[in-house]
Formats: structure tokens, sequence, C-alpha cells
């Protein structure tokens, strides 16, 4: 990571933007002038065997393409070079999201958006290939979208040129769940590609759902090439049939028939629009929630002129709906009610004493909350509660909101008058809760010594057990109490990230076989290490020091995430080779039964790459790093080299279960060489499963 | 994993295929606390869920947390055998009320 006020070409870094697998976005600022910029750099040293060759030539182009096309919805390249082994692009700094991230966090945008980003992506395709420049790969997280939701296309980097020879026909480059069906083919593309890939991502943002979408690559591949997508309006029947005919056209399987140009492509889109704008749709009445926060003084003093119910009436209420929440469920209808009717209740007794009646009313709701059934409540929170080791049977689902039934009466027991025992019996709670905490120690201790090994699975389901008692400490009001535990929580969390150190430390230092079966055993469990590694981190800052609490737990993990990957990545080949030492001695293929534990492996070596990839930091540790990734390539790219020999050993039967299996597994390869910022190796997948779908 | 939206009147619901764990349950965590705080009420049907981990209980977890603070519904339908095991031992079936169809689940929501 660049520091603030770093040098680089004409730049000074200022703030990190963003950070992907093989380098960072920066905020910079031209010194001359002060004017602003995006700076993207690439750490050329990270980058494993031909990868390198395949992510420079990428980073040119895109500096070039970027540097010619100027167009107010494409994003500019100023200018690019090289520097103390860094490699860097700088552009038009462009202040927003991309639209990738917008969705994720949107589900779905009104429909004018929708079609407001799709006409300004055609509007900046359309001048892209007047200039002779085809994207490639058009899809949501190469458009940016600034705050007032203009557009800014970007990563020009495996866009093809009009005579140049840098991409040449037979490459498959882009993504393929927008791929047109001639780039998947690799036949010569045109500017209907860019088209086709657009309407993939009109129909994703009318519908919510991918036109094409399967299992495998190969599977995926087969969809594109040859299947018709469902029309949106049947996807989403809210959906205006105008849109249907566009959609057809733009994802037509032969280019000849698509929108022959972006504009075209616009005015059908924009005709589409004010065909649906004069059809009437009817939208479903929104209701409106009305948000149920406990009322502020001035309001309660509002509410004291407004009609109240009796205090009889009331009581009457409350106690019907106490019984229901006990004997059935308590749900969030009824917390809100019942919230209601305490707001009365409360108010009611507020009133002045001048009136008889009213001292009544007031004596009458005393009496009521006398009458809490808060011990039983208690007693009912006590036998549900998620204890840790404890079984829970047929759960109703509402522990917390109990707790939350016990909190809301115990305060109006506070405002409206004296529940007998109700301090005594919230405290015993609490410090029931609490000593859950404490006992844990004890637990801990010996599942993480057992002689097994540690029981991550247990430890874990019951941390989460943990993290659920303090939601309830949460829910009493108990602010002090519920941090002590959180810092517990961490407390253990470092105690068992340190034991899993020194489980690995020993049987590096021993090559035991005794030791070895408990690193197996951890291997088993390696989402359950990460989920606690980032408790660890979370909290922290993003830097891990070792001068942090779990500092030198989590640092040491790190390291030892590396050795585990290894040792996946090398039990991995041994599986293949037996698999295949099976097939040849007995025929059959064992493919079947170890497809889950194989599928498994290669997440949990995704994951133990991501995670160390992610956390390393420091100049020193670089080297090591890269040393590393360029040996988890190399083994990687021997188990994708492996699998695709075992396909052409199935026979060549395209629709045979042991193809389908292999694909899997191949799939899963290609994800991770895409997370990892590899796009040689994932090519490779890529262009196997294209001839295994075009042979026939 | 995949995510499928759907709309039932105010109720979105989200459909979970395939595996809800560390490497997709970023995706998750956003669409699930976006619908959350467009609609106020959702339902993640878990029918064609296989599996579920750690990281992707927490994710329900977060939005649990979420849920409680907007005064919002979150509920669960059609969990399959395998993930309510996870349920029952990290303690997440005591706090989420899980419906045997998406139906049931809306219907709860009043």
């Amino acid at each position: 990571m660049l520091q603030t006020g770093y040098v680089l070409g004409a730049y000074r870094i200022e703030t990190l933007l963003g950070r992907g697998a093989m380098g960072a976005v920066y905020r910079g600022v031209r010194i001359a002038d002060g004017a602003l910029a995006a700076v993207k750099t690439l750490h050329a040293d990270l980058l494993a065997g031909g990868e390198r060759e395949a992510m420079l030539a990428r980073f040119h182009q895109e500096a070039q393409i970027g540097m010619r096309l100027r167009h107010p919805l494409i994003v500019r390249a100023y200018d690019c070079g090289e520097q103390d082994g860094l490699l860097y692009l700088t552009m038009e700094l462009v202040e927003g999201q991309e639209l990738g991230r917008l969705l994720t966090q949107q589900s779905a945008l009104p429909l004018g958006m929708n079609l407001a980003i799709i006409l300004q992506v055609l509007n900046a395709l359309a001048y892209a290939h007047r200039q002779g420049v085809i994207h490639r790969d058009i899809k949501p997280a190469n458009i940016m979208v600034r705050q007032d939701y203009t557009i800014a296309l970007t990563d020009f980097g495996i866009a093809h040129l009009s005579g140049s020879q840098l991409t040449q026909v037979g490459e498959l480059l882009g993504s393929p769940l927008y791929m047109a069906p001639e780039q998947l083919r690799g036949e010569p593309v045109d500017r209907r590609a860019d088209l086709f890939s657009t309407g993939v991502l009109l129909y994703f943002l009318l519908t919510q759902h991918k036109p094409f979408i399967a299992d495998s690559l190969a599977a995926l591949m087969q969809k594109i090439l040859h299947e018709e997508p469902l029309p949106p309006s049947v996807v989403r029947p809210a959906m205006p049939v105008a849109f249907d005919a566009v959609l057809r056209r733009a994802l037509a399987k032969q280019s000849e028939q698509r929108f022959s140009s972006a504009a075209e492509f616009a005015t059908a889109l924009r005709q589409a629009r004010t065909e649906a704008l004069n059809a009437t749709v009817i939208a479903p009445p929104t209701q409106n929630r009305r948000p149920t926060v406990p009322l502020s003084e001035s309001e309660i003093a509002d509410q004291a002129t407004r009609v109240i119910p009796t205090a009889e009436t009331l009581t009457g209420q409350m106690t019907a709906l106490v019984q229901e929440c006990l004997a059935e469920r308590v749900t969030g209808v009824r917390l809100e009610r019942l919230m209601e009717h305490l707001t009365m209740a409360s108010t009611l007794a507020k009133r002045g004493s001048s009136r008889d009646g009213e001292t009544a009313d007031r004596r009458r709701l005393q009496q009521w909350c006398a009458g809490l059934p808060l011990a039983a409540l208690a007693g009912q929170i006590q036998r549900d509660a998620p204890w840790p080791g404890r079984l829970l049977r047929e759960a109703r689902g509402d522990w917390l909101e109990l707790v939350r039934l016990f909190a809301l009466l115990y305060d109006a027991g506070r405002r409206i008058g004296a529940t007998p025992d109700a301090d005594a019996i919230r405290a015993r709670m609490i410090e029931e809760l609490i000593g859950a905490f404490l006992n844990y120690s004890n637990s801990l201790n010996q599942l993480l010594f057992s002689v097994d090994g540690p029981q991550l699975t247990r430890i874990s389901a019951d941390l989460m057990r943990l993290d659920l008692l303090q939601l309830a400490l949460e829910e009493l009001g108990a602010d002090a109490e519920a941090r002590h535990v959180r810092q517990t929580l961490l407390l253990f969390a470092n105690q068992i990230m340190s034991r899993v150190n020194a489980l690995i430390r020993q049987f590096l230092d021993s090559r035991d076989p005794l030791a070895r079966f408990d690193v197996a055993n951890l291997l088993v469990e390696v989402e359950e290490l990460i989920a606690l590694a980032e408790r660890l981190l979370e909290g922290s800052s993003a830097v891990v020091s070792t001068g942090q609490p779990g500092g030198v737990a989590m640092a040491g993990f790190i390291d030892n995430a590396r050795v585990l990957a290894e040792m996946l990545a090398d039990e991995l080949i041994q599986h293949l080779q037996q698999e295949h030492r099976g097939m040849v001695e007995t025929g059959q293929s064992a493919l079947r039964g170890g497809q889950a534990m194989f599928i498994g492996w290669l997440r949990q070596l995704g994951l133990l790459y991501r995670f160390a990839a992610h956390w390393q930091t420091g100049q020193a540790r670089m080297e090591a790093l890269r040393q590393w990734a360029e040996d988890m390539h190399r083994r990687l790219e021997e188990i994708a080299d492996a699998l695709l020999a075992a396909l052409h050993t199935t026979g060549g039967a395209k629709s045979s279960g042991a193809a389908d299996l292999l694909w899997t597994r191949l799939t899963v390869i290609a994800e991770l060489a895409e997370q990892f910022g590899w796009p040689e190796l994932r090519q490779r997948v890529l262009l196997a499963a294209r001839s295994w779908v075009l042979i026939d | 994993m995949d995510i499928q939206e759907q709309r039932q009147g105010n109720v979105i619901v989200l459909g979970l295929v395939g595996r809800l764990d560390s490497l997709s349950c970023r995706e998750f965590e956003g669409r699930l606390l976006g619908a959350l705080s467009e609609s106020g009420a959702v339902v993640v049907d878990c029918a064609a869920m296989e599996y579920i981990s750690s990281a992707g209980l927490r994710v329900l977890l977060v939005a649990a947390k979420q849920a409680r603070a907007a005064n919002s519904r979150l509920a669960l339908a059609a969990l399959r055998d395998n993930p309510r095991e996870v349920f029952d031992i990290s303690g997440f079936s005591a706090i989420f009320a899980i419906h045997p169809t998406v139906d049931a689940a809306i219907a709860s929501f009043g």
C-alpha cells in the first residue's frame, strides 16, 4: 500500500479508494496544477508465470485506448508508466460507485433509472464503435455510476481496436455471463457483440435475473449458444411487454439479427419506453409502515389530551396480549400493539390526581403491574435460552422477542408503579447471562485440548450462541455488561487462534504423523478458522499489527494460512492421482464419491489464499508473498491440467455424468482464478469449456 | 450462489440458491440489508439453500440486528434438513422464526 504523499509520475498519492487482487486505486493530485485523478497501480512482481504478460498487455491496452477516447460517458486515461516496480495508470477520477456494487446495495432500481443507465451505455458505445473500439467486456463492474446517475464506462483492458494485432481471433476474454455467442465461439467480433452484452445487462436490470445461468461453465456456454431466455414480462409480470421484443432482438443468437448499431438499439428502447408509459400499469398499493419507537415526553404530553381507553379496558387488552405472547409466540405485531398500549397506560397513570376517577385508574394500572408474570417470563427465557452446548428442540424462534417483552414490561412497571421483585428478577437474569460467559472458559479449554484435536465446529457454534446471549444483554439495557462480554468473546477468539497456530507449528517442527492428523482436522474447518480470524479483526483497523489485541495470533495465522493452503493443494493433487489410478485399475470412475470433498478443498484453498493475500502487509513480507503466489498459481494450474486430462479420458461422452462432475470442478477453478486476478488461467479453462461445447 | 428476488405485495422474498459461505456471503449481505431497508418486510426462502457456514450465519445475525433496530420484519422459510441442523447447533433457531413455506412466513407478518 502506498503512503499518502508518495509521488508517482506527475501525481502525488492522497488516499486509497479501493483494493483489488493485484493492485490498488488511489486518489491522486497532479503536482503541477492540483488536478485530481484516479491512480491505478499494479504490482507486476506479484504476477505469477504467464499471468504477468497477460496482465501487462491489458494494462497497456487500457491506457492506450483510454487516452484515445474522449467522451463524457467514458472514463479518460491521462498517463501510464512504471516506477519502483509498480505499473501505474492515471485516469479521470469518477466520484461514484460501480453499477455492480450499487445493485448489491439496492435490490432493484426504478424502471426509469435502469433505462437511463442503458441509454447512456449505448451512447458511450456508439462513440467508441465510431472510433473503431469494441469494448468486449460490458458488465456491471465496468460501469461507474456518479451521484447524479450519469455513468462512466471504464476498463477497456480487453477492448479490441480495429486493425490491431494485439487481440487475436480465438481468444476468449471477458465475462462469460455477458458474452455474445460469436465471442464465445472465438469468432471475430464486431460492435454487435457489445450490443448483445448490453442486452444481457438490460435484461438483468429489468428482471434482477440473468438471462443465462447454469452450474458450470460448459452448461452456461451451452445455454448462451442455444437457449432462448424467458421474456422479461414472464420472469417479472409487472414488466411491460414492450421490452420483450427489444430484448429478443438484442439477445438474438445470430449477430445479423441483432440491432445493427448502438443508436438503433437506443431508438428501439426509447420507443418501448413510450409504449410502456402509455400502457397503464397498476402498481400494488404501498402501505405506510409506522415506526414504533417509544414516544418522547412531549409526544406523551400531546397524547394526554387524546382519548384513551379506560384503565380497565387497557389492562384487559394488555393482559390478553401478554398471554398470547407467552402461549403462542411473541411476534413483532403483538409487541408493537403492546408498546402502544403501554404508552397509553403511562400517560393515564401520569395524569394529575385531581379527580378521584383518575386516581382509581392509576391504582388499577399499578395493580396490573404488580400482577405481571415477570418471574414466569424470566423462567421461560431461562429455559429457551441458546446456552452453549444445550440441545435446542422445537425452538419457537422468538427468544430475543421474549427478552424484549420482558424489558418492555419491566420498564412499564418502573414508570407506572412498583412491580415487586422486578429489579431482583432482572438482576438474576443478567447474572445468568454473564455466568454463561464465565462458565464457558472451562468448556473452551476442554474443547480446545480434546484428544481428538480442537473441536472447532462445536466451539464456533458455541461462540455464535454467546453472540446471541450478548444481544439479550443489550436488549435488557445492560450495556456495560454487554461491552464486558464482548471483550471476553475477543479473548476466547484469541485463545482459539493461538491454539490453532501452536498445532500447525508443532506439525511443521516435528512432521509427526499424529500432529499431521490434528492439522488434517483443522483443514476441514477452514471456514470456521477464517470466521474466527475475522472475528478478531472486527473493530480493529484494516491493518494487522502485533500491537493490537489478538494481533500476534492474527499475524501467526496469516503465515499459517499459507502453509495450510499449500497442504491443501498437495492433497488435491494426490487425490486426483488416486482417482486416476482407481480409474485405470477398475475401469470405474470414482469421481462422484470424492466430488463434495474435492470441491470443498478447492474452496478452502481459495479462502486461505484470499485471506492471506488480503491481510499481508509490509515490504518484508512482499517477496515471500510473491513466491507463494507463484507457487499457488503453479499448483492450481497443475490441478486444472489434471482435470482437463481426466475429461478427455472420459471417452469424450459429452453428456456423461463424469464430465459434468469434472466441469463443476473446473468452474470452481475459473471462479478462483478470477477472484485472484489470474486472467491467463481463467482463460485456459474458458477456452477448454468452449472447445468442449463446440465439438460435436 | 444465486439470489432470486420476488415481491409479494410489500414483502420482498429473497430466494437463496446454492451455498451461503464466506465466498458468497458479502453479496448476500448487501442484498439482504438493502431489501430490509427498502421494504421493512423480508422473507429469506431457503428451499434451494444447500449449505450455510458460520460466515453465512453471521450475515443473518447482522440482518436480525438491523431488523430489530429498525422494527422491520425478517423471517426464514422452507429450511432443508442439513441447514436446519446448523441452525439448531448454533442456537439460531431460538431467534429466527422458521416457517414451512414462504406463504406461511408472509402470513406471520400480520
